[in-house]
């Protein structure tokens, strides 16, 4: 568990920035509710503006902005979960690739511990990190609404908000990790999984978009966790959580596979 | 039971190759040396031995142990200094080193009085951060690390490299402890004048192969020497003494260059016949002695007749 504890180490201060400012825009954004309540009207015929189909883009059609939930998975949610897929990204493919990059992997790789230990253990680190980071903007999130919402509404659905991204930083997250064993210079695994992070968020919109491009929905993982298809059902669709952990071994388990077999590139 | 055995080891990367044909026996308890010049595949052979890289055919053994199927195990019992070295960009001298030591098991208290007896030796600044370490020191901290865990086998890629010539003396000072102690050490140089002084046996590797293994004493009984000539006067002397093995005359015959591997105080007494301008006398590098002494001359001749 020598490695565990490294890479804990290392991440720690990134893990503390990125989970204080998604937390804090997360309180932030919230406070901006009960103005934004006040003129639900004007915004409501603001929102009739747009084509439908941008606002089906964005869930619009089946929460409004001017109730709390509504406002937080309009709003709120696609910051945390889209910057959250960033941190996760570069979390993910540089905690493999910094090896390589650095030079450090031949000290690493002489060490008595296995191929396998060594990855288990840098996956461990980063779904450690990760579950912090989604903690502490749950507990923002919680906060927000604490501080700012006067109205009711339903903690358990804040909650399923709250944890849902997870699944997709996750999911992102492995995929860098899987990224890094072909690009393993850092910058251009960095690139490589941000890129896979933000196209299939654009990919997920446009599938929105377009009734042609439809079956596009399915390629991209924020579309397993959609904010108002959380609100509507109230749960977390376990057939599309479990779909995302799929990916998630899927993506480890070759990454595992082949850095058994590997040369270092060094 | 030997502490490196090779047999036909060969590393291909695609068409590129890493090694053609390494077969070499390491006996525990020995100091052996690993010469050739840069790219003749001293590193990929070490890389294999650690399984950082697949053999492409060919078997190896260290410890007895297969690098492929048993590497953890093996690795349990080796100190390894790579060629080029890189640590984590925050950590200081000490926590790194006990990081390291921290693979192997050792009780804190343990690990505290090794790494201040070593670096002690190596005169490191444990509060120093790695990052911001000369090439020098940087090597140094590999060395440490290598040696921590006092290892039944040393594998050291270039141990020398960057370090300067009290620190070299002080590091074969360290591994002749080591050695001592039973240790087996195993270790690459491009230099051959370190092999010779340290070694027990060398290898040497060209191309990818072992041309030659090789008793150091063989090798010692010849210094190689290049020898550089200035005349006064276009002479072009002819020189009978033994040991010349190769030699270059300048177009205007008044400087000669030879490389010279036989007894100097025969040379000395040759070229007191002449007229010098000037003479200095070198350590050749190594690929000028394979240049013109392994490749010339038959593999049984040797160094011997000097």
């Amino acid at each position: 568990m020598n490695i565990l504890r490294r890479e804990l180490r290392a991440s720690w201060r990134t893990l503390l920035a990125w989970s204080l400012i998604i937390g804090l825009m997360s309180v932030m954004m919230m406070a901006l509710f009960p103005a934004m309540m006040g003129t639900t009207q004007d915004l409501e015929e603001f929102i009739k503006l747009f084509p439908p189909e941008m606002v089906k883009a964005f869930g619009m059609d089946r929460m409004s902005f001017g109730e709390p939930m509504g406002f937080f998975g309009t709003e709120v949610y696609i910051i945390v979960i889209l910057t959250g897929s960033i941190f996760a990204a570069l979390l993910g493919s540089g905690i493999l690739a910094k090896e390589e990059d650095d030079k450090t992997v031949e000290f690493l790789l002489a060490k008595p511990v296995s191929r396998s230990s060594v990855l288990g253990q840098k996956i461990l680190a980063f779904v450690l990190v990760l579950l912090a980071f989604n903690l502490v903007v749950a507990m923002s999130n919680f906060l927000g609404f604490a501080l700012f919402v006067k109205e009711p509404y339903s903690a358990a659905t804040l909650a399923l908000l709250s944890a849902a991204p997870f699944f997709a930083h996750l999911t992102f997250a492995s995929l860098g990790f899987l990224s890094a064993l072909f690009w393993t210079r850092r910058r251009a695994a960095y690139s490589v999984s941000i890129g896979v992070a933000i196209g299939t968020w654009a990919i997920g919109l446009i599938s929105l978009i377009s009734d042609k491009l439809a079956a596009l929905r399915w390629i991209s993982p924020y579309r397993y966790v959609e904010a108002a298809d959380i609100y509507t059902s109230g749960r977390l669709e376990p057939l599309n959580i479990g779909l995302l952990l799929l990916i998630c071994g899927a993506a480890l388990a070759l990454a595992l596979a082949l850095y058994r077999r590997r040369d270092i590139t060094v | 039971m030997p502490a490196i055995e090779t047999v036909g080891l060969r590393k291909f990367y695609g068409k590129a190759r890493g090694i053609e044909d390494v077969s070499l026996t390491v006996d525990e308890g020995e100091i052996f040396g690993f010469i050739g010049p840069n790219g003749a595949g001293k590193s990929t052979t070490i890389r294999v031995l650690l399984n950082l890289i697949f053999p492409t055919a060919g078997e190896a053994r260290v410890l007895g142990l297969d690098p492929v199927t048993e590497g953890r195990a093996i690795r349990a019992q080796i100190g390894y200094l790579p060629a080029e070295v890189g640590y984590y960009e925050d950590m200081t001298v000490r926590s790194l080193l006990e990081y390291s030591a921290g693979f192997y098991g050792m009780d804190a208290a343990a690990t505290r009085s090794r790494i201040n007896e070593l670096c002690g030796a190596f005169e490191l600044d444990t509060k120093r951060n790695t990052h911001a370490l000369s090439s020098g020191n940087r090597r140094k901290v590999g060395i440490v690390a290598a040696l921590l865990h006092r290892p039944k086998l040393l594998i050291l890629d270039e141990p020398t490299g960057s370090l300067d010539p009290l620190m070299q003396a002080r590091l074969f000072e360290v591994l002749g402890e080591e050695n001592r102690r039973g240790t087996t050490v195993f270790f690459s140089s491009h230099v051959l004048s370190e092999v010779q002084r340290f070694c027990h046996r060398v290898a040497i590797i060209k191309d990818g192969r072992v041309i030659k293994v090789e008793e150091v004493s063989t090798l010692r009984a010849g210094r190689f020497q290049k020898v550089r000539i200035a005349l006064t006067s276009a002479e072009r002397p002819t020189l009978s003494v033994a040991g010349i093995v190769h030699q270059q005359t300048s177009p205007d015959g008044q400087h000669l260059e030879l490389l010279y591997n036989g007894n100097i105080n025969e040379l000395v007494r040759e070229l007191a016949q002449l007229d010098l301008a000037s003479l200095s006398l070198e350590e050749p590098p190594l690929e000028e002695v394979f240049m013109h002494y392994y490749e010339t001359a038959p593999a049984d001749a040797g160094p011997k007749e000097a």
